[in-house]
């Protein structure tokens, strides 16, 4: 037996062994694809920072200032040395700003040298100045960042390096860079200075501009006439441009009074005041003996028929579907045109022209794969004659229908192996849900299916067997609709699964663990548990009092006698089944405690033996209380009662 | 006590703290949705809802609003490209994201020209920290709300026409071809593709040269997160991520948790109860027997 208890021991501790080898084998296989970012070591690259230095000077040489300026926009996202921080972002922010008065003064040059070449003295001397300012500034900003550049140097030991290292021959394309940088500048600095120099004894010329009507409507003819002179003298076949807003418009020639007349067509532009100005500037033989000469403005006021653009569109539109907008034109006062175009443009993109109504309502069709979310939608019409452009914007809100599923009541309760009859409809704000996909899923059974028509459905579900007795199981609808315009829909219910099958099974299983098992049990080793009686109330032993014949019982020992007369022997074999009983238990008659209800209470402690105490505690009643004359075989009887307690006791 | 009633018990006391120690202690490895340290997935997975999947035979059959995520360290069975392919087919979205592992037999297997390069990409100025975390600065101006991501030991992607990509590395990161880990002048410069989006049947297949997005140290830094959300469809809360964990090495302690779960998951069906609770009276009824035991 011990042989095999022990096999039964290694056979079971090889099976765990077995279970955890199978739980930790596998085929780990390690493939460094990152580290821990916050771990990670430090590393700086010296010459890809010079590099970025060397390229944003560049961008500054070519003038190109978007591009620096996207280049050092990144500066902050640069893996650079905590103490080259500073600097490097004084390198950004100097590098940009320089970059940017590069761009200025060189277009400012060119402006002098415009108004230099026109004469413009004045606004030349202005701008000169201007000019001189950025350049001050623009060399105070390369200083700062040559300091950048030499406190990067210093961090990376540039200096020091080898020569012919790429350290070295980038720290050095950088300075380079910057020499070019500064000699640009000083290059700014001669030709302002070119520019500036003024040729001496060049006389002053003036000029004069006057309009007739003073308010006009666009594409109206005014007329405008002026004099040019220098002192007293009328400059005649001379050419005087008219500057609208500060553009040449037009070109008169003055006569040889130096008066000059002309027709100026108010341009489609819309502005409800248009500055006019007429400018002389010398030409030819004139240059290097008149100086230009700039009218004083006039302002010329425009009218037009201005009109207001109303949109409605729908609240909500959906992929795939039309959606209406309203459109309503107000043109106030003014009379309404005779014909006009409409371009509709959603997102930018042109989507209808159609000849405009004071009001009307246009149909869009939204494409099926049109995101949702806001839309722009506009509305423009171009200008027409005396009619100013118009155009107006409206968000159009894309939405996909939430569908509703309408299935009722499903059954709080499905029994399993079993079906599920599921009857619906699906719908949305915008009907019915026509051929769509849906798809039911529950456990492992899942159904597959189209809705009709009108978005009815009807399928079964099978629940197939599973390990489960009791409890919830989800059943998953997934639609898919067949209409761009619906959104898709997933919708969980649970229910409450009772498995048939398995509850049957197991209900059978336990019925056997239960009753068939502990009976075997018994049967097989005879084993039985007693129960624990309670601890004993008191440790007195009382005897049994007689109360109905106190005559009767009269000389018989407390005790009884074993070989004495009948009477007595049944004392005696209940006294010597008490005595067991105190024994096993330590039960106790108590005072006042009648032989019956002694006998009820030892039920528990007795077990098996409550019914045979019973009986002898009836056969004493009786010979204790009544006139019963009990024979030997009352006798005999309560011996064997007594022996029977006696053992069933002991088992 | 006999030696081998020692044995027994060692045995039985050893296993179990094995099988405490197995639940309890916390998975380390990459990409798993269980790792709640740094490069752990946990943080993804919870935020997105994702469902992790150990196979791809279940691919759901209506992918319309469904996305899945493959991070492909082992290689693909035929089956799987086959599934694959049918849930993008079918208008799945698939977000490939590789950097050195067997991305490009799904890409093949899909009939993509695009190709993951398998080399390292380094960025000596725009990185985090050191050039193997590249900062990604430049975007296809569709991403709205993207400025900068931050990548981590990635790599780049090849024959994507320009339409089709979405980030490039700055024009200072390096293909660092000779495995040294520092850029040379005779490496390869960008800027190189480094994330695009195709089309496939009625699906959207994306592909990012680097799976490392995602883990928990990196999700959250710059935009990381945010570019996720668009490579995978944005933000729509009926949208599903589904994970796919079969395809990523796992240590040892992994397969024994998953192995345990699925134990444990077993244990807990009804029959293996009442068997188990069948042996253990059996087990002590035969003692008893045996010793010839009464009670009282």
């Amino acid at each position: 037996m011990k042989r095999h208890a022990n096999r039964g021991r290694v056979i079971l501790a090889g099976f765990c062994v077995g279970a955890l080898a199978l739980l930790s084998s596998g085929n780990a296989l390690a493939i460094p694809s990152h580290e821990d970012p916050e771990k990670a070591t430090p590393m700086f690259s010296d010459v890809a920072l010079l590099r970025y230095y060397s390229d944003s000077l560049d961008s500054i040489l070519l003038k190109n200032l978007a591009e620096v300026e996207a280049k050092l926009g990144k500066m902050p996202l640069a893996n650079v040395p905590p103490n080259l921080k500073t600097a490097t972002g004084d390198f950004a922010t100097s590098g940009t700003a320089l970059a940017q008065m590069v761009v200025q003064i060189d277009r400012s040059l060119d402006k002098l040298s415009l108004y230099r070449e026109q004469s413009r003295m004045d606004e030349a001397a202005e701008l000169a100045l201007e000019i001189s300012a950025n350049l001050t500034e623009a060399r105070s900003k390369l200083d700062r960042v040559e300091r950048a550049v030499v406190a990067t140097g210093r961090e990376f030991k540039a200096a020091s390096a080898k020569d012919g290292s790429d350290l070295k021959s980038f720290y050095q394309d950088v300075q380079d860079r910057i020499t070019r940088i500064r000699g640009m500048l000083d290059l700014f600095e001669t030709s302002l200075s070119g520019l500036q120099s003024t040729t001496a004894g060049e006389l002053p010329t003036q000029i004069s501009l006057s309009l007739e009507p003073m308010v006009a409507f666009v594409g109206d003819n005014i007329n405008l006439r002026g004099r040019l002179a220098s002192g007293q003298e009328g400059l005649g076949g001379r050419e005087v441009e008219i500057l609208l807003n500060n553009s040449v418009y037009l070109t008169a020639k003055t006569d040889a009074s130096g008066s000059y007349i002309g027709v100026l067509p108010v341009p489609y532009w819309y502005w409800p005041e248009l500055d006019v100005q007429a400018i002389y500037y010398p030409r030819g033989s004139d240059k290097g003996v008149y100086i230009a000469s700039l009218s004083p403005v006039v302002r010329l006021r425009v009218i037009f028929y201005p009109a207001q653009i109303e949109i409605s569109p729908e609240a909500k539109a959906y992929p795939g579907r039309d959606t209406i907008l309203s459109v309503r034109f107000d043109y106030g006062d003014a009379p309404l045109p005779a014909a006009r175009k409409v371009e509709l443009r959603f997102d930018d993109r042109l989507i209808a022209e159609v000849a405009a109504l004071p009001e009307f309502n246009q149909k869009i069709t939204i494409d099926p794969d049109t995101s949702v979310g806001k839309h722009v939608l506009t509305v423009s019409s171009a200008a027409a004659g005396r009619y100013a452009p118009a155009v107006s914007s409206a968000f159009l809100e894309v939405a996909k229908a939430t569908p509703v599923l309408d299935m009722g009541l499903l059954p709080g309760l499905v029994l399993i192996p079993g079906g599920l009859n599921i009857k619906g409809r699906l719908y949305s704000e915008l009907g019915p849900l026509n051929n769509a996909h849906i798809e039911l899923v529950s456990g492992r059974s899942r159904v597959e299916f189209a809705s009709q028509e009108n978005g009815d459905f009807q399928t079964r579900i099978k629940l197939g067997m599973n390990l489960g007795i009791v409890g919830s199981q989800d059943l998953t609808i997934r639609v898919t609709p067949a209409e761009p315009w619906h959104a898709p829909l997933v919708i969980t219910r649970p229910l409450l699964a009772v498995n048939v099958v398995n509850s049957v099974v197991i209900f059978l299983v336990l019925m056997v663990l239960a009753v068939y098992l502990p009976a075997r049990l018994r049967r097989r080793v005879g084993a039985y548990v007693p129960r624990k009686a309670p601890a004993p109330v008191s440790p007195v032993l009382a005897q049994p009092t007689p109360l109905a014949s106190k005559a009767s019982n009269e000389g018989i020992p407390p005790e009884g006698q074993e070989d004495g007369e009948p009477r007595y022997q049944v004392l005696y074999w209940y006294h010597t089944a008490t005595a067991l009983l105190a024994r096993a238990a330590r039960g106790m008659l108590r005072p006042q405690q009648t032989l019956r209800e002694f006998a009820q209470e030892s039920n528990r402690v007795l077990g098996s033996a409550a019914t045979h105490f019973m009986v002898l505690t009836r056969l004493l009643e009786r010979v204790l209380y009544s006139d019963y004359q009990p024979s030997h075989e009352d006798a005999e009887k309560s011996r064997q009662l007594s022996i029977s307690i006696k053992e069933k006791l002991k088992g | 006590m006999r030696v081998s009633g020692l044995l027994f018990y060692t045995v039985i006391i050893v296993i179990v703290i094995s099988l405490v120690f197995i639940w309890f202690l916390p998975s380390i490895q990459d990409f798993m949705a269980g790792n709640t340290m740094w490069n752990g997935i946990s943080g993804f997975s919870h935020e997105l809802q994702a469902e992790n999947v150990d196979s791809l035979a279940g691919l759901t059959q209506a992918p319309e609003n469904s996305v899945l995520v493959s991070i492909p360290y082992l290689p693909y069975k035929e089956e799987e490209l086959t599934a694959i392919k049918g849930f993008v087919d079918n208008g799945g979205t698939l977000l490939l994201m590789d950097d050195f592992g067997y991305g490009n037999s799904l890409l093949t297997y899909l009939g993509k020209d695009a190709r993951f390069s398998n080399k390292l990409l380094l960025d000596p100025l725009y990185s985090y920290k050191n050039p193997s975390l590249p900062r990604i600065t430049d975007f296809t101006p569709k991403i709205e709300g993207v400025d900068e991501v931050t990548l981590n030991y990635a790599t780049t992607l090849n024959n994507v026409a320009d339409q089709d990509v979405i980030a490039w590395s700055s024009s200072y990161s390096v293909l660092d071809l000779d495995e040294n880990f520092s850029p040379d002048e005779s490496e390869p410069r960008g800027p190189f593709p480094v994330a695009a989006k195709l089309t496939a049947g009625k699906g959207t297949i994306a592909i990012v040269a680097d799976p490392s997005l995602m883990i928990n140290s990196m999700v959250g830094r710059d935009d990381n997160y945010a570019f996720i959300n668009y490579l995978s469809g944005g933000r729509d809360d009926s949208r599903k991520i589904i994970i796919d964990r079969s395809h990523l090495s796992q240590t040892p302690l992994d397969i024994s948790k998953t192995r345990l779960a699925n134990t444990r998951e077993w244990l807990s069906n009804p029959y293996a109860l009442v068997g188990i609770t069948a042996l253990v009276i059996v087990v002590v009824s035969r003692n008893t027997i045996r010793k010839g035991v009464t009670f009282g």
